[in-house]
């Protein structure tokens, strides 16, 4: 197969949700079967290439669209390490250095510049913000993780942002952002790109660029796999491949118990999948069958597909029981993930087991969430049974997962589950709702776990109490979660894959 | 390397820039190499100095220098070659007001500015208007004549500049200033920025800033033993504060230009002309004070005693082949006629020249007189009001003529018989220096600086007392109705025009290259160029 692939995004974030992590997880499985594939993602990144070494990534495995007309597409080289830095002249002006985090810039006494130091780095710069005579910030440079000023945001007198150059290494702006009013709305209104190929190209939106650099950066034989519901008219409106997929990672419905149901109403952010953009689309990849089989029965003209988002790429297995009383919670705290139902199994289950211990592992949808939930762990008496720890990866992660004697989530919706998912790798016992769609493909119901009826409080804490409390039966589900860790194998996985990839 | 400061360079320029022109052409004459310093950003600078004989390398502008365009190759920037990234655009001219607007599917791209017709007739683009896609003008981009992006102007949504920029002809960000609300709510320039080729960034509060970072490094790439780095402030303005601070060694030289009195008739005692009050405060600060004639040397010395070197050198240069020119005897010129080239302008007092002539109509019915220059419409145009209040107390309408500038000077002055000047003060006057040459008689008022000593009196022409319109009147009729005096001065006006000749001037300025030269050894004895060891990283190795 000659085709090269690309797997569109936003970005990579500094806190990622399952969109991010089933696109990094591809694109690992793609690797360790030798096909040509990239993630892309549209959005300005200082940090993307800090970010993404800590999923395992390489600098390759991803194309930024600001990357690729600032032409730096590599990795990190270089330190721009602000005592050494070009950026002040050090005869005439003072590097007055406060912390770790940020130094001011000073002459004759006066201060005329702060800079924030890159985060997770030692002294080298992140921004610089410029102040005029008033006190005003005026423009602020943004340096790259990867030791240049990748970016200059000038401010519009009221403190708003005025305008953006984007440039290249030799400090030539190769983009213009403007920032003005739609109606009464402050918002970007241009994004051009200069002297591209000696030509320039205005554009009144983001994704009208990124269309345009998708198309750059494509030909008849690249496949686009779209795994962004916000990105599918942007994919849609590509000229240069026909070959175009949208992969769906959450179910379709507003309501996911009704999914079944042909008139249910659909979530906005896919009617241009299934209604106005259906025609631009070669087919949508869903994780299950269910949700294949509910969707084709809706839209006959549509090719579906069913492949796993996620694949288990690396086992693992506990080398000793886990006989504590930890219940851990891992994916986005996030209202739609009805995470506040968590909390309220925990008094009861705490009558029995008092130690027991529930770890919310994730970033929260706002620090006003985060507070509300606060209350709720007050109201409830739980203080010393619940932590809330922010989004991990890597080792800690790990640290948390080797710990866990049960894995739990009270979604009433999702599209396969990553978390149960990766759970099975350790071979955690795991008790969830039975929802549209994924956990009755994880679960094997007594098995390696529970299935619930969605919204049965009541069952759900008893089985999780039944995990925490027998050691026998902590054991035998955990040995069968490895078992059944293997339909998810990295092999598996790609064998629908390689089903997929007959029909392009 | 020798400096001559000023402000900038138009298409209508003051005495101080044609003193600077000639002086410059003096310069090239004999091979000592200078600068034309100028502070002010303008797209036409190149322009108005190439048309005046300048070369490019001579010019040394400041945002030239920031802006790394001191050299650039011309190049012609129609309309149609502005890349505006969008397609099928339809161009709309409007010829009255020199521009074109650019519109695609109806709706607004561009306004194109053209340079005007009096710098071209050819279609270049001067200005662009630029809107985006929602029709917001969020941006005005000025190019330089020479054919590049010069400097764009940023707008906020309500229409108001937030930030100006100066780019590289490459298309660099180099200068940068902004405005912003001050205490009072008032949008205010707020600061300047400069990033140069290194991504060295440096703030300034205002364009002071900026000047003397440029005179800092400027001073230090010139430096030579051999050539001390003199700089002429011609105009002073910003250069005086900076020029007594840098950190390298100078040699400053105050040149005035006009009279250090604010009434030059009082040199001793009336109030310090505003534009001198602050460099000649400090005039012991710098290494040495110019004049242009002797007269006003003597009452500078007199009256501030500065213990600096003194020079008077002429600020008019007359060239050799025009001293060498086949003179013009007063038979064959207009009869009884009188020239002014000057600007028609309150100080010059043309209406007083116009009394005399009237009052010296009966004895001499035909005097006539011919104007050439600008007019200066200020102070509610009360110079042509004084004028034609004259021609018409006198009757002179149709004896007095008053033309618009002309390319010509020497032409009408050679055709002339007397040149008058009647004005409030001066600083030299070029234009009776250049009339002298021409052979013309001076007459003037007894004036602070340059006609009374350009006019030698009972030589050249006459000085009558300051103000004593009945004395100018006097001296019209002694010189038209005497044919042999009239020629005898003619004679005299050429023969004392050889104390402008280039090489007296250039024995001047020799004089002052070689004061400079003569302290340059010790200043730079003291001076120390900064240090560039020990100061890069050598704690981290880059894993290329």
């Amino acid at each position: 197969m000659t085709k090269k692939f690309l797997f569109v995004n936003e970005n990579i974030f500094t806190f990622n949700s399952g969109t991010e992590f089933s696109a990094m997880n591809r694109i690992k499985l793609f690797k360790q079967n030798h096909i040509d594939a990239k993630i892309v993602t549209r959005n300005f990144n200082p940090s993307l290439h800090q970010e993404i070494k800590k999923y395992g990534l390489d600098d390759s495995d991803v194309i930024n669209m600001y990357d690729y007309f600032q032409g730096e597409m590599g990795g990190k080289t270089h330190h721009e390490y602000l005592r050494y830095s070009n950026l002040v002249d050090k005869h005439e002006f003072k590097i007055n250095g406060v912390d770790n985090n940020k130094s001011y810039i000073e002459r004759l006494g006066q201060r005329v510049a702060k800079v924030s130091i890159f985060p997770l780095t030692v002294g080298e710069i992140g921004n610089v913000d410029y102040y005029d005579n008033f006190g005003n910030v005026a423009s602020r440079d943004v340096f790259d993780y990867r030791g240049f000023k990748s970016k200059e945001i000038y401010m519009h007198p009221d403190g708003n942002i005025g305008h953006e150059l984007i440039f290249n290494t030799n400090g030539v702006p190769v983009m213009e952002i403007t920032h003005m009013n739609v109606g009464e709305q402050l918002m970007p209104t241009m994004f051009k790109l200069l002297n591209y190929h000696g030509k320039t190209y205005r554009f009144n939106t983001e994704d009208e660029l990124y269309t345009f650099f998708l198309d750059e950066i494509s030909d008849e034989e690249t496949v686009v796999i779209n795994d962004r519901p916000s990105l599918t008219v942007v994919v849609s409106e590509m000229k240069s491949t026909n070959h175009k997929y949208q992969v769906m990672h959450n179910e379709h419905t507003e309501n996911p118990a009704e999914a079944g149901n042909k008139k249910a109403k659909l979530f906005n952010n896919l009617i241009p999948l299934f209604e106005s953009n259906s025609d631009s689309y070669s087919g949508v990849i869903v994780p299950t069958d269910e949700q294949r089989n509910d969707l084709a029965k809706r839209f006959h003209k549509m090719n579906f597909y069913t492949i796993f988002d996620t694949a288990i790429l690396e086992m693992h297995q506990p080398e000793t029981e886990v006989t504590n009383h930890e219940i851990t919670y891992m994916g986005r705290v996030f209202r739609d993930k009805n995470v506040t139902e968590l909390l309220s199994i925990i008094p009861a289950i705490k009558q029995s087991v008092p130690d027991v211990h529930l770890t919310m592992m994730g970033y929260f949808e706002s620090a006003q969430f985060k507070n509300e939930l606060d209350e709720i762990i007050k109201q409830l008496d739980i203080k010393d049974n619940v932590s809330m720890v922010d989004y991990k990866t890597g080792k800690d992660k790990d640290k948390i997962l080797r710990d866990t004697r049960v894995l739990v989530q009270s979604s009433k919706g999702e599209g396969l589950s990553m978390a149960l998912i990766e759970g099975l790798a350790y071979g955690i016992p795991e008790v969830a709702y039975d929802v549209n769609y994924g956990p009755n493909q994880i679960i094997d119901d007594q098995r390696n776990g529970f299935l619930v009826p969605a919204g049965d409080l009541g069952t759900f804490a008893g089985k999780v109490l039944s995990v925490l409390n027998d050691n026998n039966l902590h054991k035998t589900q955990s040995d069968f979660a490895i078992v059944q860790a293997d339909k998810f194998s990295a092999d598996n996985v790609m064998k629908q894959w390689n089903e997929f990839f007959k029909t392009i | 390397m020798n400096f001559f400061l000023n402000s900038s360079f138009n298409a209508k320029n003051s005495g101080i820039e044609h003193a600077q022109l000639k002086r410059a052409k003096l310069f090239e004459k004999f091979n000592e190499d200078y600068r034309l310093v100028f502070r002010e950003w303008n797209p036409l600078l190149h322009f108005h100095l190439n048309n005046n004989g300048i070369e490019d390398k001579y010019i040394l502008s400041i945002f030239d220098y920031f802006q790394e365009a001191t050299d650039v190759k011309r190049q012609i920037v129609h309309p149609k070659d502005i890349d505006f990234g969008v397609d099928d655009l339809k161009y709309e001219e409007e010829k009255d007001q020199d521009r074109l607007i650019v519109y695609h599917n109806k709706q607004i791209v561009a306004r194109i500015n053209l340079f005007d017709k009096e710098v071209t007739d050819d279609q270049i683009v001067k200005s662009v208007e630029l809107f985006d896609g929602f029709s917001n003008l969020y941006r005005v981009d000025f190019y330089d004549y020479r054919g590049f992006l010069s400097m764009a102007q940023w707008y906020t949504p309500d229409n108001k500049i937030a930030t100006e920029t100066w780019y590289t002809p490459s298309g660099r960000p180099a200068v940068e200033d902004y405005f912003r609300l001050n205490a009072q709510g008032k949008l205010k320039k707020s600061g300047f920025k400069t990033i140069d080729k290194k991504g060295s960034v440096r703030t300034y509060n205002n364009i002071v800033g900026i000047i003397k970072e440029f005179l800092e490094h400027v001073n230090v790439q010139f430096m030579d033993e051999n050539h001390p780095n003199i700089y002429v402030m011609d105009r002073s303005d910003y250069f005086e504060e900076i020029l007594e601070t840098l950190n390298s060694p100078t040699y400053t030289v105050l040149h005035l230009h006009n009279s250090h009195a604010g009434d030059a008739q009082k040199p001793d005692t009336s109030i310090m002309n505003n534009n001198y009050e602050y460099s000649l405060t400090d005039v012991n600060r710098y290494d040495a004070l110019v004049s242009a004639t002797e007269k006003q040397t003597v009452d500078v010395k007199r009256r501030f005693n500065p213990s600096i070197d003194m020079f008077t050198i002429p600020v008019g240069v007359i060239k050799n082949e025009d001293l060498k020119r086949k003179r013009v005897p007063m038979s064959d010129r207009k009869k009884h006629s009188i020239v002014v080239t000057a600007r028609v302008a309150p100080e010059k007092q043309i209406n007083k020249i116009i009394d005399a002539m009237g009052m010296a109509k009966k004895q001499v019915p035909d005097i006539n007189l011919d104007v050439y220059g600008y007019v200066d419409h200020s102070n509610d145009d009360i110079a042509m009001k004084r004028i034609n209040a004259a021609l018409d107390e006198y009757d002179l309408k149709d004896a007095v003529h008053l033309h618009s500038y002309t390319n010509d000077v020497a032409g009408v002055q050679r055709n002339a018989q007397i040149y008058a000047l009647a004005s409030v003060m001066e600083g030299f006057n070029l234009a009776l220096m250049e009339a002298q040459a021409q052979g013309d008689v001076g007459i003037t008022f007894d004036t602070n600086y340059g006609p009374n000593e350009l006019i030698v009196n009972n030589e050249n022409g006459y000085v009558v007392e300051y103000n004593d319109t009945k004395a100018l009147s006097d001296k019209m009729v002694e010189l038209f109705t005497n044919d042999e005096l009239l020629q005898q001065m003619s004679d005299q006006s050429y023969e004392l025009s050889n104390r402008f000749s280039e090489d007296s001037v250039w024995a001047d300025w020799q004089e002052l290259i070689n004061a400079a030269k003569s302290t340059w050894h010790d200043k730079l004895k003291t001076y120390h160029f900064d240090t560039k060891d020990g100061l890069s990283d050598m704690e981290h190795t880059e894993e290329a």
